[in-house]
């Protein structure tokens, strides 16, 4: 699985997270949007249920990963923060724990 | 209250319809004849008094006759229905079984195990010379407990005459709450509708054919009971009260039980293995809130958890620590919320989910996805993130058709109308499986 295929599958997590959302709280879907962190539209129990979608999203691929580990949050710069830093963390987990 | 006297109740209500099961009615007077005879038995066997018997199977009229008679005979009983069947080895070798009641072609025969029990509180039941009965309790979140309790000490508080009731025995004679039951029909010249199985279509039909008047159950069941839509095929007229316990009670689920059935008056019952069932009043039928005690009961709140104290509370466990403090208290462990005498059961402080601080509790979050069309069965349960601390987890059975992502967006949308946002699940997961155990209580066992 190629970066490009693990974006699809963030976009398609954050397009279901705005389906279940108010109009006026819609992500905008875009490599500038800040996701989670400070001005971020993800709260941390928003962040918690994408992570979740996402690793439901895999194991449709037969990719089975953990996508809250431990690491992920002490690290200096967080993986959380827009779509490109997610893509490239999910890439290293996948690479890591397969 | 001895044997002698319930058998004395029993006989004058004569002719009386004792049991019902399926459609095979027992009178009083064969149930005091068969309780005869199992005396006789025991009498002329070489059974010592305070033995551990265990009686295996469900009710009959043997089964409850030989209970009764050992009951008289001083015996320590494990009762193990086929609702745990799968744990009879584990509860045998727990309760150090020393004699087995089992069923062969229809006739329970009388084996011995050549295991000495000789666990410390059996040794006090013995010198007591009461007769003694061991429960399990049901390890929805842990491991099963063999509770040992005084069984004289039980059968006092059915001395004070009640009303006169057609029941539906619900749980087996192994659990708290069937025995409760049982004895209390018995007691008071009643019936007990022993429906063939738990089905709501099956528990509908046995209230039909026997008039039945009270219908002590769960709330899981409950919410079958409407989503089945059971009792339209059945006249359940005669239902005038239903009791439910063992769990907490979805508001979902009550306020769709007192509009679909206005007559039937709602009563919450709290009990547990340890300290019996306690008499109970709720506010009013569509209100979690209630009033528990009794005469032989004391309670009190610390830290937020109801403590009992019981005059008719167990011995202690086999196999843990007793719970008791020193002013004789059980911590029930569940949190519950006060209001003057009124309290209002949480959940049980196990089961709380502790997301980034937050309390959740299961029951709250059960009941709004329970509002949702095509959900039959949910179960909810935390799980540990390293985002949160913890996170809520809810396992769904539906009826629909829909794709495990369009009902993740139905869900929490309407969860985001009613919960705030940490108590909405952020994993979710559609099962094909009902949650609940045999006795129709949801289990919250981490796998």
């Amino acid at each position: 699985m190629d970066s490009s295929d693990i974006e699809k599958i963030v976009v398609n997590a954050l397009q279901l997270t705005n389906q279940s959302r108010s109009d006026n709280t819609q992500i905008p879907i875009s490599e500038s949007t800040v996701l989670f962190g400070k001005d971020g539209h993800l709260d941390s129990m928003a962040l918690v249920a994408l992570l979740m979608d996402i690793e439901d999203a895999l194991a449709e691929e037969s990719i089975d990963v953990s996508l809250s580990d431990e690491k992920a949050m002490s690290s200096s710069r967080s993986p959380f923060k827009n779509l490109t830093s997610m893509t490239q963390y999910i890439s290293d987990v996948i690479a890591e724990q397969s | 209250m001895s044997v002698a006297y319930l058998k004395e109740k029993m006989r004058q209500a004569g002719n009386a319809d004792a049991v019902a099961i399926g459609s095979h009615c027992i009178s009083y007077q064969e149930l005091t004849e068969k309780l005869d005879q199992w005396q006789s038995f025991l009498a002329n066997s070489t059974l010592p008094a305070g033995a551990v018997v265990s009686v295996k199977g469900d009710y009959s009229a043997d089964a409850i006759a030989l209970f009764l008679a050992l009951a008289n005979y001083n015996a320590i009983i494990i009762p193990l229905s086929n609702d745990s069947a799968t744990q009879f080895d584990e509860f045998t070798n727990i309760g150090q079984v020393e004699y087995e009641f089992a069923q062969h072609d229809n006739q329970y025969i009388l084996t011995p195990t050549q295991v000495t029990a000789d666990h410390q509180i059996y040794q006090e039941i013995r010198q007591r010379g009461t007769p003694g009965l061991v429960l399990f309790s049901s390890g929805s979140t842990g491991k099963s407990k063999a509770i040992v309790h005084d069984l004289a000490a039980l059968l006092t508080k059915f001395t004070v005459p009640r009303n006169t009731m057609r029941t539906v025995l619900f749980l087996q004679f192994d659990h708290i709450g069937g025995i409760n039951t049982l004895l209390y029909t018995l007691a008071n010249g009643g019936m007990a509708i022993i429906p063939e199985n738990r089905r709501p279509i099956t528990v509908c039909k046995a209230i039909e054919m026997h008039k039945g008047e009270v219908l002590p159950t769960s709330p899981t069941f409950l919410n079958l009971l409407l989503l089945s839509g059971a009792a339209e095929e059945s006249d359940i007229s005669s239902l005038k009260l239903v009791t439910y316990g063992t769990e907490p009670m979805p508001a979902s689920t009550l306020e769709a039980m007192s509009a679909r059935f206005p007559n039937i008056r709602m009563l919450q019952t709290y009990g547990l293995s340890e300290v019996g069932i306690l008499r109970s009043k709720s506010r009013d039928s569509n209100s979690l809130w209630v009033k528990v005690g009794g005469e032989d009961y004391q309670t009190k709140i610390v830290d937020g958890k109801l403590c009992i104290k019981s005059k008719s509370a167990m011995l202690g466990y086999l196999n843990a620590p007793s719970p008791f403090d020193s002013d004789g208290y059980m911590n029930t462990g569940d949190q519950v919320e006060q209001d003057g005498e009124w309290i209002r059961i949480l959940g049980r402080e196990s089961e709380i989910i502790n997301v980034g601080g937050e309390k959740v509790y299961p029951a709250e979050v059960e009941s709004a996805i329970l509002q949702l069309d095509g959900v039959e069965d949910v179960v909810v349960v935390g799980i540990r993130h390293p985002i949160t601390g913890m996170t809520v987890s809810a396992d769904v059975k539906i009826t629909t058709q829909e794709s495990l992502s369009e009902f993740k967006v139905r869900l929490r949308k309407h969860c985001s109308g009613v919960l705030p946002g940490f108590k909405i699940p952020t994993k979710i997961r559609l099962i094909d499986d009902y949650t609940h155990n045999a006795r129709f209580k949801r289990m919250r066992r981490k796998a």
